[in-house]
């Protein structure tokens, strides 16, 4: 997901590992990759890449995202969002395109082009 | 009538370290001096000693007006002891890298020794970011050893190593060869700080691949570790408890090379 330069050599992006974390409203123009803990908000103007160790509690928005860890608050996402069988989002997810691979957990409502739906362990 | 006004040449002042006056630097100086002095930039010499600093010499040679240039001869330390002054007074820096721990030369394209000259005479001068720690400025990074600490960035987000963590806070930057890591670019007018966390047995723990860091692309930071650390800022030691940094915006104008890594 990180940019690259002319000699292909990878350029940074931003990226939360695991074994750090992050307390309040993070702001973000570009990508992001978040292995780690945060807690307070995300916001990013890229996509937004969540690994299956991560644990947001934390309002999150992302342009995409894809999701495999555990997000506990509310997820917007201007367009396709990605939950895989290891994700687990306790909130409202708002989004233009949805992915939900079998297993996912999905505890909120779902709001699609304007349109909601309440979804419980799917 | 006409008047031939004589073109008004880049004039260049050499700052030689103190290490590059031993003995057995003196071939290659001479073939410095030599090459400069065939391409036409040969100037003014500073050498440093114990009690001669560079920036003050610097400051008033570019008060009596002329310098447009100053090239520091020698290590990353001889840059490091001329980059505040080179900002503050907007003149360009160059450099011809001796002896050993070059790395912002590297960094910049400029080869070791007599090849330097060429660089300096082609004089490819970009404008880049300034780093800035604790009021000093930075080219390439400032590596901070493995403490607790915890990181305020851009006062809306604290971001805490669960464990001690080695941070480095990079401006320019590119992995050596056959090594993996990410490129920082010094005109994206950010800071990159990248985490590892150090394991208890004291290894540092690389999960996978470069993912094991982490890395955030900032314009201000502070860094506080709990106990007194001796950091590196472009290989020179800075103690403390408390590092605050900024990014200055395209501050510095430096002569670069055709392998430099931006």
């Amino acid at each position: 997901m990180f940019n690259k330069d002319q000699e292909g050599r990878k350029i940074a992006g931003t990226v939360i590992a695991q074994g750090v974390k992050v307390e309040g409203d993070f702001v973000s123009d570009g990508d992001v990759i978040i292995e780690g803990e945060v807690t307070g908000s995300v916001k990013t103007a890229g996509y937004l890449e969540v690994g299956d160790a991560a644990k947001i509690k934390a309002s999150v928005s992302a342009s995409e995202a894809v999701v495999a860890g555990e997000i506990y608050g509310n997820l917007t996402v201007t367009g396709k969002l990605e939950l895989f069988q290891t994700s687990r989002v306790e909130g409202d997810i708002e989004v233009a395109t949805l992915s939900v691979a079998p297993g996912a957990k999905i505890n909120g409502q779902v709001t699609m082009n304007g349109k909601r739906s309440t979804t419980e362990a799917v | 009538m006409f008047h031939l006004l004589p073109l008004l040449p880049f004039m260049y002042l050499y700052v030689y370290d103190a290490f590059v006056q031993d003995r057995r630097y003196e071939k290659e100086i001479q073939k410095v001096e030599n090459r400069l002095t065939d391409l036409g930039i040969a100037g003014k010499i500073v050498r440093l000693g114990l009690f001669r600093r560079a920036d003050e010499f610097i400051r008033d040679e570019v008060r009596r007006g002329g310098i447009t240039t100053v090239v520091a001869v020698g290590s990353d330390a001889t840059v490091r002891q001329v980059i505040d002054v080179v900002v503050d007074t907007k003149i360009v820096l160059g450099i011809i890298p001796l002896g050993p721990n070059h790395r912002v030369a590297d960094l910049l394209g400029v080869p070791e020794g007599e090849a330097a000259c060429d660089i300096l005479s082609a004089r490819n001068v970009q404008p880049i970011d300034a780093g800035v720690v604790n009021s000093k400025r930075f080219i390439s990074m400032v590596s901070i050893p493995a403490a607790k600490s915890e990181i305020n960035c851009e006062g809306n987000y604290r971001a805490t190593p669960q464990g001690r963590g080695t941070i480095e806070v990079r401006n320019l930057y590119a992995p050596k060869e056959k090594e993996e890591g990410l490129v920082s670019d010094p005109t994206d007018e950010r800071l990159e700080t990248v985490i590892q966390i150090v394991e208890k047995g004291g290894r540092l723990a690389f999960w996978k691949s470069a993912r094991g860091e982490s890395v955030l692309p900032l314009k201000n930071l502070e860094i506080r570790t709990q106990e007194p650390v001796s950091a590196l800022m472009d290989g020179v030691p800075i103690e403390g408890t408390r590092f605050d940094f900024f990014v200055e915006p395209r501050a510095l104008k430096v002569i670069t090379g055709k392998g430099r890594v931006f």
